[in-house]
Formats: C-alpha cells, sequence, structure tokens
C-alpha cells in the first residue's frame, strides 16, 4: 500500500492509529511478545524467535493491527526493534553452536540493527520497554531508553516479561521504577496479558 | 585486553567539542583501553548517540563496544547510586572486553580480568 492510501486510510478510519514499538535490551523478549499480539489482533506473526542473542537485526513491521480491549481500539503498527547493546562479540554466538562466519557476519548484522533502531526512536507513539524479570532491572541501557523516553515526552510502559519462569522477580523491577507503570507478564505463556493490553487500550482515548 | 589507564575528561572540555569530536574524544580513547571518566553524566540523548557511535566501530577483534554507566537519578525516583545531586554525577566508558562491572549494594565495582 503506498503512504498516500494508508494516510488516506487512516484519516477515513474512526481509530486512532499509534506506532507501537517494542524496544528493550537484546534477548528479553521483545519477539515473542510482538509475536503474541500481532496473533492476538492480526492472526500474523511478526518476528522469528531464537535463544541466540541478537536474533531480531532489523526492525520488523506489522501494519493495520486492529487492536481492542473493553471497547476501546486502536489501528496498531507493530514495531519490533533490535535489542539494544553498548557490546557485540562475535565469539559469543559461537557458544550457540554458529561458526566463526556465521558468527562474524552475525555480529555485523547486529551492530547494523542496534544503530537502525536508535535511528528509528523517534518513530515511537507508545513504547513497550521490555525487561527480563529474571535479571537486575538496574542496567544501562534500560536507563538510557526511559529516560530518552521521558525527554522526548513519549508515553511507556515497562512490561516485565518472563515472569513464567522459577527466578523471576517483577517486583524488583516495579521497586526500581516506582513512578513508572510495570505490567508483568509472559509472552510465552501468555500470563499477565489481559493486563498489558489494557494499558495499551488507555491510549486510545 | 588489559586496560591501559584511566582518561579523566572535564565537563569544560567536553562541552566546547561538536558533538562528533565529543564522541571520537571518548571512543578513541576507549578503543585504545582506557577507561573514560567524565566530568558529568552523559544526557539520555547522547547516550544513544555514543552508542550508535559505538556499534559503527565495533571491529571483529580489536574492538567489540562499551561498558557504559552513568551515574546520576535520570529517572525520577529511580534507584541512584551516589545520590540525587547533580553535582555529583558523573559518566564512566570502558572497553567492554576488559572489564568487569557490577554494582554491589549501590556500589559500582569495576573490575580488571588479570
Amino acid at each position: 500500500m503506498s503512504s498516500l492510501t494508508t494516510m488516506l486510510s487512516r484519516f477515513l478510519s474512526k481509530k486512532k492509529h499509534a506506532n507501537l514499538c517494542l524496544i528493550g535490551e537484546v534477548n528479553t523478549g521483545k519477539s515473542t511478545l510482538a509475536n503474541k499480539i500481532g496473533i492476538d489482533f492480526a492472526g500474523k506473526e511478526i518476528s522469528p524467535v531464537s535463544e541466540i542473542p541478537h536474533e531480531t537485526r532489523e526492525i520488523a513491521v506489522l501494519e493495520k493491527v486492529d487492536f481492542s480491549n473493553d471497547g476501546k481500539e486502536l489501528e496498531l503498527t507493530i514495531i519490533d526493534m533490535p535489542g539494544i547493546a553498548t557490546q557485540v562479540d562475535w565469539r559469543e554466538f559461537t557458544k550457540y553452536g554458529l561458526n566463526k562466519e556465521e558468527a562474524m557476519q552475525r555480529a555485523k548484522e547486529a551492530t547494523k540493527g542496534i544503530v537502525e533502531a536508535i535511528k528509528h526512536l523517534n518513530t515511537i507513539d507508545i513504547a513497550l520497554v521490555v525487561m527480563d524479570s529474571t535479571k537486575v532491572p538496574f542496567d544501562q541501557v534500560n536507563l538510557t531508553l526511559l529516560g530518552a523516553l521521558e525527554m522526548q515526552k513519549k508515553p511507556f510502559i515497562i512490561v516485565a516479561n518472563k515472569i513464567d519462569l522459577p527466578n523471576s522477580s517483577p517486583d524488583l523491577i516495579q521497586e526500581t521504577f516506582p513512578q513508572h507503570k510495570v505490567v508483568p507478564i509472559s509472552a510465552l505463556k501468555g500470563e499477565g496479558i489481559d493486563r498489558l493490553y489494557q494499558a495499551i487500550a488507555q491510549f486510545a482515548s | 585486553m588489559t586496560v591501559q589507564g584511566v582518561d579523566f575528561i572535564p565537563e569544560a572540555i567536553l562541552d566546547r567539542l561538536e558533538a562528533e569530536a565529543r564522541f571520537d574524544l571518548i571512543l578513541n580513547s576507549v578503543s585504545q583501553k582506557n577507561v573514560v571518566v567524565i566530568e558529568r553524566a552523559l544526557e539520555p540523548q547522547e547516550e544513544l548517540d555514543l552508542i550508535s557511535r559505538t556499534m559503527q566501530r565495533v571491529d571483529a577483534d580489536r574492538f567489540t563496544g562499551i561498558k557504559l554507566f552513568s551515574l546520576k537519578s535520570r529517572v525520577n525516583g529511580g534507584k541512584s547510586l551516589f545520590g540525587r545531586s547533580k553535582s555529583l554525577t558523573f559518566s564512566v566508558i570502558a572497553p567492554s572486553d576488559s572489564v568487569q562491572v557490577r554494582d554491589v549494594g549501590g556500589v559500582l565495582s569495576l573490575r580488571i580480568p588479570s
């Protein structure tokens, strides 16, 4: 669809449109969550998932997602961003069975993905800042992203993902960011997803 | 991959540079295995720009990136490592493959493996 047709379609639609961007560190489950939302509201997955870090190395987009919750509706463009990291070492990927050539190629693509993700942060209307609740949340990437969103006055929800894992501690994330809304979920199992959808629906009005 | 030294960059020197030169100053030092301490905390957008420029410099064997810490409470009400006074803020940028960094009970601990 051309951008003109897309703009006209949005103009004629009664639903509010929003770019819903999933951002965060590497391997926090952004793509798993993007797929869950995509399947629930558009019947489509957005990105492949893998235990190997930096599986999402290009921005993945799913347009015209008709989101509704409790009578509130949004037309979403879901944008699954590559995970942000301050370091990329190809040797890390060899621990997952990749050979040197594959690992170096993945590292090269990962660095480009991070640059692209940072470049596209200004396209955000609503951000889901996805954190891994099995890890200590006091990481500079999280602080940098939240700080940048606050400075740009972009609305965001902190998603404490992976609560299905026994060592998860979503309370620690809430304690670390007490002034922000934190929604504990398991994107993989669907646990808590209704609370997240209710939180997203607040942006419909 | 041992750290060579520590460079302290005064706020006055950093702030009189254009953005590009500012990041070059930091990354040239870090890529030569120095830890850089800046006399003020970088702003979130500066940190994003620094990460972006770091990724453009990542090289398979010579430079794998940075460890970055800005010590102040930039998320209002969030935890702070060294109090909340703006006068105590600073940023630390270290070569990622040469240091281990831990937050031990609110103390930022940089360890240089032997």
